[in-house]
């Protein structure tokens, strides 16, 4: 450094003077967070008089409005968590039931890893977890651990000036015997949760243009040659194949969600006729049983190219999309997915899109699916309970101020997704809305008769399934890629199964 | 010595404080926490790895080093921590060879620099989410921006699959050194501007070619900056996690199950918290020796 350059003096800072400004700023800052924290808190959580505004996270065209029947919240938020399925129509749905009602519900929607992060709050008897939507795998495990309520206690109650307007016995009378079922708890035979919705997963919708390029089907009559049996699925398949009317003419559900493959593997395999496991919970599959069968022409598909090979990465939503296209001639999907493919705004499909009824030689197609809606197993007063049984019932069954099916009715004449309760899928609305988007009448009756149909198998209630379905996914996309041979998966998923029960004790 | 003497004189005449605990007061803010955000969790977790906890059944059994045995017993441990070090190479080149030129490239005097220096940004405000699910689109078979592009372009003949068993963990770091390359750009670049500009124009003179130059004038310059970016580039490497549950979700089948996508499965998806926590210390000890490693490098190379 040049010497002809000054270098500034430092200035000297007094050391009390630097203490008592930090300190100052520190307590600025806490006084400051606290504030806003109070504000915040304040605002979000209501405790204002009949007659006031609530505010509402939901963000939709419905204001929240008034009523002057019910007394103002006495707590905080009810806090519901909903994986990402039209939001914009669960926001409107809570609207409702706020307005109505004079309550506030906070929902969130909860991209990402579901399981893990209900799992979380669960654990951690989170307050911001109070109802949130649930498959049968995980509602009876947590039911298992406690974490979730038993709902067999519903019943017709007021609690202080919170009415509970239907018992449980209500909700049963109105269901469906296998949708009953559905919510029954393995290990203890009570209801564990209630019903959002109803599907038959694992239908096959086509792709009536392609069939018809392929000889199978004539737009034009509006008739079709479909499959009975798995096995004729996939050499009708290949025909198309062959035929060079599509790349890949199959598009199977081998996403990389954790239950997806897992499920299909088991709906198809019981198809053919393995029960996959015994009464006592012991893998029956083997390599020699249907289930060995089936994984051989889940390589051969793969190999041979006839589900796209990029199937393996993509999630739901993207195997949705991939339908859509109009590439493939069969696919695998929920029995609602239909009304998707049927639109002509985002299908490509629409509106030549069918679905296969139930199969004649084989077991029907198809798998219960009666996801639902839980109640959280918090300390918390009987009034706020109550308040969730109240929301839950609006939600899953019947609005009280109306006595009709609300929230059901409008989710089904909306997007397609079912109900369990007969009387709303009798209802003439949604037999106009359905009429109104299937390819040819017929297909309204296919839809019914695969509902009634499809079964729910007994192991999807054993606490140890969740857990196990995601072992299988990484097995069996191991197997279908030829990475894993069919004898060292059926062995691997055999061994994960008695392990898995051995870890939890047991079935329940 | 006469500034030295001063000095101490002015801090003993203090009668406030002394140096000493002048210093312990500033940096007990930093120790507290340290205390609360590293030292807890990292203490819990390890008494967690000692330990089967049951969360179903509300039990919890010490084990003691069960769980590490078991680790090391799992099949299928060797395979997650290859493919942590394969994505862990792949991810360190691309984003170190990528920064560097990139840096290079911006540190040139030309129209619109300023510019591109913002937009060279982007990636790295794009959040690892946002990263994951752009890439999924770029990369789908069907749907995605390189197949049709390809495909319009006839190289090739019809779609094909990006994301297979045998090059998801490269295509998965591509898409995060998309995201990474920025932060390393602007590293490399604060170096390069370190560098007098007298230094090339006299190698200019001395007839030194682009490569003599970078080699002799800039590499000097911007060692320890790209040692330092090695460093933070390996470690956010081995660490990936946001990426491989959205792009691939570890598949497809294990493809991209690297430690940490294991480490996310166990603990949060199957509540196997014991084995998780020592999943966890395991790839501790792994971050902990390639850390040492750089290091290491940087000090002895400027002892």
């Amino acid at each position: 450094m040049s010497e002809t350059q000054k270098v500034p003096e430092p200035q000297n800072v007094s050391r009390r003077k630097f203490l008592y400004y930090g300190i100052g700023g520190a307590i600025v800052i806490v006084a400051v967070g606290a504030g806003a924290y109070y504000l915040t808190r304040s605002t979000s959580t209501t405790t204002g008089t009949t007659g006031t505004t609530i505010p509402t996270s939901a963000a939709t065209n419905i204001s929240p409005t008034t009523t002057a029947s019910y007394p103002a919240p006495a707590e905080d938020s009810i806090y519901f968590d909903m994986w990402p399925y039209r939001p914009d129509l669960v926001g409107a749905n809570v609207a409702q039931y706020d307005s109505e009602f004079n309550d506030v519900v906070n929902y969130a929607v909860l991209a990402g890893d579901w399981t893990s992060q209900i799992q979380d709050k669960l654990i951690a008897g989170s307050k911001d977890l109070d109802c949130a939507y649930v498959g049968t795998a995980n509602a009876n495990t947590w039911y298992n651990a406690g974490w979730i309520r038993g709902l067999d206690d519903l019943q017709v109650e007021t609690v202080a000036g919170v009415d509970v307007a239907y018992s449980i016995d209500d909700i049963k009378n109105d269901l469906t015997a296998p949708a009953w079922d559905c919510l029954l708890a393995g290990s203890t035979k009570k209801p564990c949760y209630l019903p959002y919705f109803e599907s038959a997963f694992g239908n096959i919708v086509t792709n009536e243009k392609l069939l018809e390029a392929g000889g199978y089907a004539d737009t034009t009559a509006k008739t079709s040659t479909y499959p009975k049996s798995y096995e004729e699925l996939y050499a009708q398949c290949q025909d198309m194949q062959k035929k060079g009317v599509a790349d890949s003419p199959l598009l199977k559900r081998w996403g990389n969600e954790s239950w997806e493959m897992a499920m299909v593997a088991q709906i198809e395999s019981q198809a053919r006729g393995d029960p996959v496991f015994d009464s006592n919970g012991d893998p029956s599959f083997d390599v020699n049983t249907p289930y060995g069968d089936m994984l051989k022409d889940w390589q051969m598909i793969y190999s041979t190219k006839l589900c796209p090979q990029g199937v393996l990465n993509m999630t739901e939503g993207d195997n949705i999309t991939e339908f859509e296209t109009g590439l493939h001639a069969y696919s695998e999907q929920h029995t609602y997915d239909l009304f998707t493919f049927q639109d002509p705004a985002q299908s490509k499909v629409a509106p030549n899109c069918s679905i296969v009824p139930p199969l004649t030689t084989n077991s029907p197609i198809g798998y219960l699916l009666v996801n639902g809606f839980f109640i959280s197993n918090i300390k918390e007063s009987d009034q706020r309970l109550a308040r969730k049984k109240r929301f839950a019932e609006f939600y899953t069954y019947k609005d009280s101020t109306t006595g009709t099916f609300y929230r059901p009715k409008n989710f089904m004449t909306s997007t397609g997704v079912g109900s369990p309760y007969p009387k709303v899928m009798s209802d003439p609305d949604v037999i106009s809305f359905v009429t109104a988007h299937v390819y040819r009448p017929q297909d309204a009756t296919s839809m019914g008769q695969l509902l009634a149909t499809a079964w729910m198998p007994e192991y999807l209630k054993y606490s140890w399934n969740s857990e196990w379905v995601t072992d299988q996914q990484t097995i069996l996309q191991q197997c279908v890629q030829g990475t894993m041979t069919v004898t060292d998966a059926i062995n691997a998923m055999r061994t994960d199964a008695q392990n898995l029960k051995k870890k939890y004790g047991g079935n329940y | 010595m006469r500034g030295l003497s001063t000095q101490k004189k002015k801090s003993s005449s203090s009668s406030f404080l002394t140096d000493e605990k002048f210093a312990l007061m500033l940096v007990i803010p930093i120790i507290v926490f340290e205390l609360v955000l590293v030292a807890y969790p990292l203490s819990y977790s390890f008494w967690l790895s000692l330990n089967n906890i049951m969360y179903v059944h509300r039990s919890i059994t010490f084990v003691g080093p069960s769980n590490y045995i078991a680790v090391i017993l799992d099949p299928g441990f060797l395979g997650y921590l290859v493919t942590t070090l394969r994505m862990t190479f792949d991810i360190t080149v691309l984003v170190i060879l990528g920064g560097l030129g990139i840096a290079l490239l911006l540190n040139e005097t030309f129209k619109g620099r300023t510019l591109l220096r913002m937009l060279v940004l982007l990636p790295w405000a794009v959040s690892e989410y946002c990263t994951a699910v752009i890439w999924r689109y770029l990369y789908s078979e069907n749907l995605g921006f390189f197949n049709s592009f390809l495909l319009a372009t006839g190289i090739v003949k019809e779609n094909f699959v990006i994301l297979t068993p045998q090059w998801a963990p490269e295509f998965l770091s591509i898409a995060y050194a998309w995201h990474y390359t920025p932060l390393i750009v602007f590293f490399i670049l604060a170096g390069l501007q370190t560098v007098p500009e007298d230094l090339y124009r006299a190698a200019r003179v001395d007839g030194a070619g682009a490569i003599k130059r970078f080699q002799k004038i800039t590499y000097p310059h911007i060692r320890y900056a790209i040692i330092i970016s090695l460093l933070l580039a390996s470690m956010s490497a081995a660490i990936v996690t946001d990426s491989v549950i959205l792009l691939t979700g570890g598949g497809p089948g294990i493809a991209t199950s690297s430690l940490t996508w294991h480490i996310y499965e166990l603990t949060f998806r199957d509540m196997e918290v014991g084995m998780g926590a020592a999943y966890s210390y395991i790839l501790l000890v792994i971050m902990f020796i390639l850390g040492t490693s750089y290091f290491q490098l940087l000090f002895r190379k400027r002892g």
